[in-house]
């Protein structure tokens, strides 16, 4: 039985790194949430890959992006086709570049989310979370001390909106003392905490019409 | 009770209003059940979890207001036990809130209703108990426990 795991413990790049370096002929099984990827070695180098429709190099960085998932190697197993020519360590430093590319353009785009949320008049804070429910971006102000509750909201929000049949809840407003305003933007979560004597109903159709425009990005 | 539920219910736009305690066991009811009988009893022990998780953190909940596509459903903190407002999407939510506020103060002035919550104390975190929640939902408490 070949080795198996999770590239959370044991990093896909590191994975690459032993099987070229050992000079492995040998198959990498991928599975992320019914995505299966796959990396076959042969001669110190990676010869094919395969992610979803991608094939070759562009298979290899879609699959770096990973965080966890279950993986598999197994020996001996010869690639069905030669799509990679790269040296294996280019390809890894190519898709690196591209994650920090990527993580450069979220960053800025969750930072000009927050800005435009905020300068909505009656919007004190705000902050969004990742669908894993981590911080993606939040103002200063933001009392990070209840995400976890606002994870739970959201969770529960999925659950109510399955309950429903006449619709789809676009947001839980609660007030704890301080007022929050949570609903989904894209497969992100947003929590807005307003000021006291905002009324929901005034600042909605704006709120709305921002989540509407950033959804697609999210 | 009813008298009390029938003047939320005279606002325009309002559907159903429903006093519940912590356990989710309806207590008096006043209105249609638009959203079914069992949607309803299911949606309202989902929010009570949500405040409960609050309460967990050492917070109360004053109001919640959850908006779906159709309409509103709305939570008060009525002492110790819990008042939810069905209403249309399109409902004059200020006048609502008003008469909201008024009729509880009333309600809590009289002596039978007042007997009535306290008979009906039950611990605002009861509904997340283990066996009150699953394994999925055990984990975010966990979470909400140890932050």
């Amino acid at each position: 039985m070949g080795l198996v795991g999770n590239i959370r413990d044991l990093k896909l790049p590191n994975l690459i790194q032993i099987n070229c370096m050992e000079k492995n002929v040998a198959k990498l099984i991928i599975e992320n949430r019914n995505r299966f990827g796959s990396v076959y070695f042969a001669n110190g180098q990676i010869v094919h890959a395969e992610f979803n429709d991608m094939i070759g190099e562009d298979a290899v960085h879609a699959m770096l992006r990973l965080r966890e998932g279950i993986f598999k190697v197994e020996g001996d197993v010869a690639a069905p086709a030669i799509t990679i020519k790269s040296n294996w360590s280019n390809i890894l430093l190519e898709g690196m570049r591209l994650i920090d590319e990527d993580t450069e353009s979220a960053d800025r785009l969750n930072e000009n989310t927050i800005e435009d949320l905020t300068a909505i008049r009656g919007i004190e804070e705000a902050i969004i979370l990742s669908p894993m429910g981590e911080v993606s971006a939040a103002s200063i102000g933001f009392d990070q001390n209840i995400t976890p509750n606002l994870n739970y909201v959201f969770f529960k929000i999925d659950r109510i909106e399955k309950l429903l049949q006449n619709g789809i809840p676009s947001g839980l407003m609660i007030n704890i003392g301080k007022k929050y305003y949570l609903t989904k933007m894209g497969s992100h979560f947003l929590g807005l905490q307003l000021e006291d004597k905002t009324q929901i109903d005034i600042i909605l159709p704006m709120i709305k019409q921002l989540v509407s425009q950033k959804s697609a990005a999210f | 009770m009813r008298s009390y539920l029938e003047k939320i219910k005279a606002v325009h736009g309002v559907l159903g209003v429903y006093v519940l305690n912590n356990r989710a066991e309806s207590l008096a009811q006043y209105g249609t059940e638009s959203i079914g009988k069992q949607n309803k009893e299911k949606i309202v022990t989902e929010i009570l979890q949500i405040l409960a998780s609050f309460i967990l953190k050492g917070y109360s909940v004053i109001d919640t207001d959850f908006m779906f596509q159709n309409g509103r459903l709305l939570y008060f903190n009525f002492d110790k036990l819990n008042l939810f407002v069905h209403c249309q999407k399109n409902v004059k939510i200020s006048m609502l809130r008003m008469t909201i506020n008024v009729v509880m103060v009333e309600a809590l002035d009289d002596k039978k209703i007042v007997k009535m919550i306290n008979k009906n104390i039950i611990d605002g975190k009861l509904l997340l108990r283990p066996d009150k929640v699953d394994k999925e939902e055990l984990i975010y408490i966990e979470r909400i426990e140890q932050s």
